[in-house]
């Protein structure tokens, strides 16, 4: 989202991009822009430190995802057992348990981040990332028993799956 | 008719609401729906065209890394001050994940062995 509002920022007053911005601005004008999800916290940020000019343009991006009753526990196992910061798990997390505003769907397909570390440490840990939540799902009841993990991928990695299920 | 909302505040806070409310003979509803337009005139004023309370050209003057730390640190604080509601799932809530699951996860793996071939 940063460099989105950054990149829209500088297209306007007519400054180069940096490759980042471009990607996020790419990834932005997909068909599927409109089924993106930010987390409360960042509607916050955005709101209270971004230009209105820039926050304008996101508007239709704004879809928050909130979290359900087990949000909290899984984000507190993956930040215990695996080592991810308390923001990064909680976004994590956030992604599984979270739902958005009609509380129908659970969870994301994609949690897209430039963040290559946290891209890194999720998938070193994905064996036991992935038996941990087996055996948390297993005891919850119905729709959490489905819950699912993301795919956590870069932006580059985002556009590629998005222009593959366009395609199909 | 305007959109409801319902919020807890200090019984003082309250207490001094409902005194004006009488002294001025308006209603809660309206003198609160004024009191938070003026907030937000206020908030957007004094944001105006600034990132991060800087100037659009300093925002933009700092590094990618110093950029990137105004974001963290203004993300840590929002985290920090947030108690974030929890939402019932609806029962008939379907996971994200369920349908393309498998497919997704193929193409992904594609995707990164071909990119770790190219490099």
């Amino acid at each position: 989202m940063r460099r989105y509002t950054e990149s829209y920022w500088r297209s306007v007053k007519s400054q180069p991009l940096t490759p980042e911005q471009r990607i996020a601005q790419d990834l932005l004008s997909t068909p599927f822009a409109e089924r993106f999800f930010i987390s409360p916290e960042l509607v916050n940020l955005l709101r209270l430190r971004v230009p209105l000019l820039a926050i304008e343009q996101i508007r239709p991006f704004l879809h928050v995802l909130i979290s359900t009753k087990y949000q909290r526990r899984w984000a507190r196992r993956v930040r215990q057992n695996f080592g991810f910061g308390r923001e990064d798990a909680h976004l994590l997390s956030l992604a599984t348990f979270g739902i958005g505003i009609a509380g129908d769907i659970l969870g994301v397909d994609l949690f897209v981040t430039f963040d290559l570390k946290l891209i890194d440490r999720f998938n070193e840990n994905l064996p036991g990332i992935e038996s941990r939540f087996s055996r948390m799902v297993s005891h919850l009841q119905p729709p959490y028993t489905t819950a699912a993990l993301p795919e956590v991928v870069t932006p580059d990695e985002a556009l590629l799956l998005l222009s593959n299920v366009e395609g199909e | 008719m305007g959109e409801q909302l319902t919020v807890e505040i200090e019984k003082s806070l309250k207490a001094a609401l409902l005194h004006y409310c009488e002294v001025s003979n308006e209603s809660p509803s309206v003198v609160i729906d004024r009191a938070l337009k003026e907030f937000i005139v206020k908030m957007q004023n004094q944001k105006g065209e600034t990132w991060f309370g800087l100037p659009a050209d300093d925002y933009f003057s700092r590094s990618e890394e110093e950029r990137e730390e105004l974001w963290n640190r203004a993300y840590s604080e929002e985290f920090n001050k947030l108690q974030l509601r929890e939402k019932e799932v609806r029962p008939d809530a379907v996971t994200a994940r369920q349908r393309n699951r498998e497919a997704l996860h193929r193409k992904l793996l594609e995707i990164r062995q071909k990119s770790a071939s190219h490099s």
